[in-house]
């Protein structure tokens, strides 16, 4: 029992699969190589500064899309739990303990925030689920600032110790101050373990159960697929590494207030994910470094510009690339793909003719 | 009994005061494919959702394997074996048709965090894919596996969802209305599909008000109208059943015939009208006339593209060939809106009413754009049609009775005054009295001048109130006259019954 393939030729050929493979390594090692020398070609302190600031919303960008771009899930307020995770570890690491404690605090209270939150607020669909996020949001920052004795409220944390690391017996202390080079290759390399991560979540089985539940819940469900247990899972993973980058920030700033953790932080990265594309792998790098460079490159020339730019940015793209940059290149590759395509066919049929 | 995969027990679910099923019970046994059949509106589909657990039931209990599993949600039941499809059709619609398929293998795929972070093995990757390639074989799909689900034909989308069933391996199959918008022949092919399915092993309960397929694909049937349980047996025995024929064509032997003498002027003409979505095409060249003061009535069986006329004809569905016109002028490219103020009114299927809203305000939103004098005589004449509706003028429509909606549905049709009136299934889910009312409110609009379209599952009632008739089938217009002629008429019975 077969038929003949009608309606639309398939995605890829393998061979144009193998090319395009052979064309994104080609792509992530460039931009791999060019993280790498990106402190030494931008020297400025502001710059490196800036650099910082990308690679840690990267983490917080890819955490963010596994909930966006993986099971449609809308957050906003995602910036909250990094918040969580920046106080944990700020305060353990205070305390005497090492950074390494710290982090670990980070990702615990981070993911326990997650899982507090998640639990109600997944019982809800759609915009209902997206204004329970954002409502959470302020008021995690509201309980940062109201639970003074841990907190110091509004003064907000100071004198957070730098990260001290023991490199090949050598103890290293990243004096982020004076120099941030160190701490940039630092923070990339947790960077590209969110990338990775996310990659290959999106690859696996648990992946798959997210991508049926942001096709249509109730097949997904009607599939086998615990919807409910999965979304919250999930959300409890992405607020786990949010809480690294939060206590990446701690102890780079040396410095936190529940005002580095606000609903506006948590929509900046929400716009980063879109931006960049929701689901895609370049979209959690591609989405950080555009808003990044935009809003820095306009509000030195107006500040009162930034938010009238910002704001058409965000209709430009939700009009123009629904599916961010990074998917508008795909794509337009993918139509320049069939264009060839069609282009081989009508020249093979020509030989024939001949 | 040992072989009895599925058994409910006196199953029963009120939506208000109204109840969708009332103390239904029957089984199904290892290896059989039951069919349950019924009317739109019997309670089929509420009776799949209770079983698979969608919804709750208000009463009664479900056994699965001879072990209660009444309450469980549907993700629970398909890890027990009870897998379920959708009326509406639900793939993955931006997912390729194998990513589909992967999506849903979820129940065969081994997961875990190592396996998450660091991949699966290759066996484990090739027994996977290798899956997945059996069922694309099974359904015939192979061909198609790189394109999107979206993309896809409607038949093949339908295919493709009992294939997504089929990747979780069930060992009982729930079909729901699988061969709605199926032409015969793509019928048979999926009712082929489903006997290839069983001879994998899995039971199938399948349901849909085709009689016709189901009668000769099934090895049982459980036949359903308004909630309960009509009659049960081998199809042969079960569509002659008296009861389960008037089920099908409806009682409206009591109403009356037509008293009007229609004009030969036409009001509204139809001529050689296709409509395609995407590919399927729901009309291919019918047409059809209607004239001043005549109740015509338009039947067949469903997805024979009675709807689709309708909405034709008040502008909601773009025409792909023929022309429409009304009152004397050609509206083909004439919006919706202009067509209401040339005088058409189009009442359609399920009442479509603001259930938030109250009974007048509903009433005043017939009549927007007109002037508040034209309005309150307009209401007048609606309040005296209906009385009902003047005593819940202050109520929230949600809160009527389904006869109540569907006369607020009128009501609110005719608060523009039109001079057309075309009706969708005015009778869908209401008793046989409540259903005659609605032929007599109709039979009443059109003495006082007014010209009727309706289109009606209840054949007999519309063939009864009607002048004249049109059978639609599968898009074209199969028969047409006068309709006391056709009550009698052996290929309106086979349209519906297939007998």
């Amino acid at each position: 029992m077969s038929r003949p393939a009608s309606g639309p030729a398939p995605a890829a050929t393998p061979g144009a699969g193998r090319g395009r493979t052979i064309l994104y390594w080609v792509l992530g090692l460039a931009s791999l190589a060019f993280a790498l020398v990106a402190p030494h070609i931008f020297t400025g302190i502001a710059d490196r500064h800036l650099l910082v600031l990308i690679a840690i919303n990267i983490i917080l960008v890819a955490s963010l899309d596994l909930l966006i771009g993986g099971a449609g899930l809308i957050s906003l307020g995602h910036a909250a739990f990094m918040g969580v995770g920046a106080y944990a570890s700020a305060l353990i690491v205070k305390s005497g303990q090492p950074f390494i404690v710290g982090l670990l605090a980070a990702v615990l209270f981070a993911g326990l925030a997650g899982l507090i939150v998640g639990i109600p607020a997944l019982r809800l669909k759609g915009h209902y689920f997206s204004v329970i996020t954002f409502i959470v949001g302020i008021i995690i920052t509201i309980l940062m600032t109201n639970l003074d004795d841990l907190t110091r409220g509004p003064m907000g944390l100071t004198g957070i110790p730098f990260v001290k690391i023991n490199l090949f017996g050598v103890d290293h202390t990243f004096r982020t101050i004076i120099n941030k080079v160190g701490y940039y290759y630092f923070v990339l390399g947790f960077a590209l373990v969110a990338l990775w991560l996310r990659w290959r979540i999106g690859r696996s089985r648990f992946g798959r159960a997210l991508t049926a539940i942001k096709g249509d819940e109730n097949l997904a469900e009607s599939v086998g697929i615990a919807t409910y247990r999965v979304k919250v899972t999930a959300f409890t993973l992405a607020a786990a590494m949010a809480g690294v980058a939060g206590s990446l920030y701690a102890h780079y700033a040396a410095f936190i207030s529940p005002d580095s953790f606000t609903f506006v932080h948590s929509f900046d990265l929400f716009v980063m994910n879109l931006l960049g594309g929701a689901g895609t792998f370049a979209g959690p790098i591609i989405g950080p470094i555009f808003l990044t460079v935009i809003s820095t490159g306009v509000k030195a020339l107006s500040p009162a510009l930034a938010q009238i730019v910002y704001g058409l940015l965000l209709i430009v793209v939700i009009v123009a690339l629904p599916t961010g940059i990074a998917g508008g290149i795909k794509r337009l590759s993918a139509t320049l793909d069939r264009r060839k395509q069609r282009g081989a066919t009508v020249a093979s049929g020509g030989q024939a003719d001949e | 009994m040992s072989n009895e995969v599925l058994r409910v027990e006196s199953l029963t679910r009120h939506f208000g005061g109204f109840s969708a099923v009332s103390d239904l019970g029957f089984g199904v046994n290892e290896g059989e494919i039951v069919g349950l059949v019924g009317p739109n509106g019997a309670g089929k589909t509420t009776t799949f959702n209770m079983v698979t657990g969608f919804i709750k039931p208000s009463h009664g209990r479900v056994f699965l394997f001879g072990e209660e599993v009444t309450g469980m949600a549907p993700h629970a039941l398909a890890r027990r074996g009870m897998v379920r499809t959708f009326q509406h059709t639900r793939v993955f619609a931006e997912l390729s048709v194998r990513d589909n398929l992967a999506s849903a293998s979820h129940l065969v795929e081994r997961g875990g965090p190592l396996r998450t972070v660091f991949g699966s093995s290759a066996a484990e990757n090739r027994a996977f894919e290798q899956r997945i390639d059996e069922v694309l074989e099974l359904v015939d799909l192979t061909a198609l596996q790189h394109s999107t689900a979206g993309s896809l034909s409607y038949g093949d989308q339908r295919i493709l969802e009992i294939a997504l069933a089929l990747a979780a391996q069930p060992k009982l199959l729930l079909l729901d209305e699988p061969f709605a918008g199926m032409n015969d022949t793509e019928s048979e092919a999926t009712m082929k599909l489903i006997h290839r399915i069983r001879e994998g092993g899995v039971t199938i309960l399948v349901i849909d008000h085709h009689m016709q397929t189901m009668a000769r694909g099934c090895d049982r049937l459980v036949v359903m109208d308004h909630g309960l349980k009509l009659a049960e047996g081998l199809p042969a025995d079960v569509v002659n059943q008296p009861d389960v024929v008037s089920a099908y064509l409806g009682a409206g032997d009591e109403v009356s015939s037509p008293v009007t003498v229609p004009s030969a002027d036409v009001v509204l003409s139809v001529n050689d009208l296709s409509v395609q979505y995407g590919r399927t095409k729901a009309l291919r060249g019918a047409s059809l006339t209607l004239k001043q003061g005549e109740i015509v009535a338009l039947v067949g069986a469903n997805g024979a593209g009675k709807t689709t006329m309708l909405r034709a004809i008040s502008g909601l569905v773009p025409v792909a060939g023929g022309n429409i016109e009304l009152l004397g002028r050609t509206v083909s490219g004439v919006d919706p809106v202009a067509r209401v103020r040339l005088g058409l009114a189009h009442c359609p299927e399920g009442r479509e009413i603001f259930p938030r809203m109250t009974v007048l305000e509903n009433l005043n939103l017939g009549a927007i754009g007109r002037s508040s004098s034209e309005i309150d005589a307009e209401l007048q004449h609606v309040y005296e049609v209906f009385p009902r509706l003047s005593e819940r003028s202050q109520q929230l429509a949600g809160s009527l009775s389904g006869g109540e909606q569907q006369m607020l549905a009128i009501g609110r049709a005719i608060m523009s005054k039109p001079k057309v009136l075309i009706l969708d299934e005015p009778t869908l889910g209401l008793s046989p009295l409540l259903a005659r009312e609605v032929g007599e409110t109709l039979m009443r609009l059109n003495q006082e001048g007014l010209s009727v379209l309706l289109v009606e599952q209840n054949a007999v009632l519309a063939l009864a109130i009607a002048h004249r008739a049109y059978v639609l089938e599968n898009g074209v217009m199969a028969l047409s006259g006068p309709a006391a002629e056709l009550r009698n008429d052996e290929a309106v019975k086979r349209v519906y019954l297939g007998a």
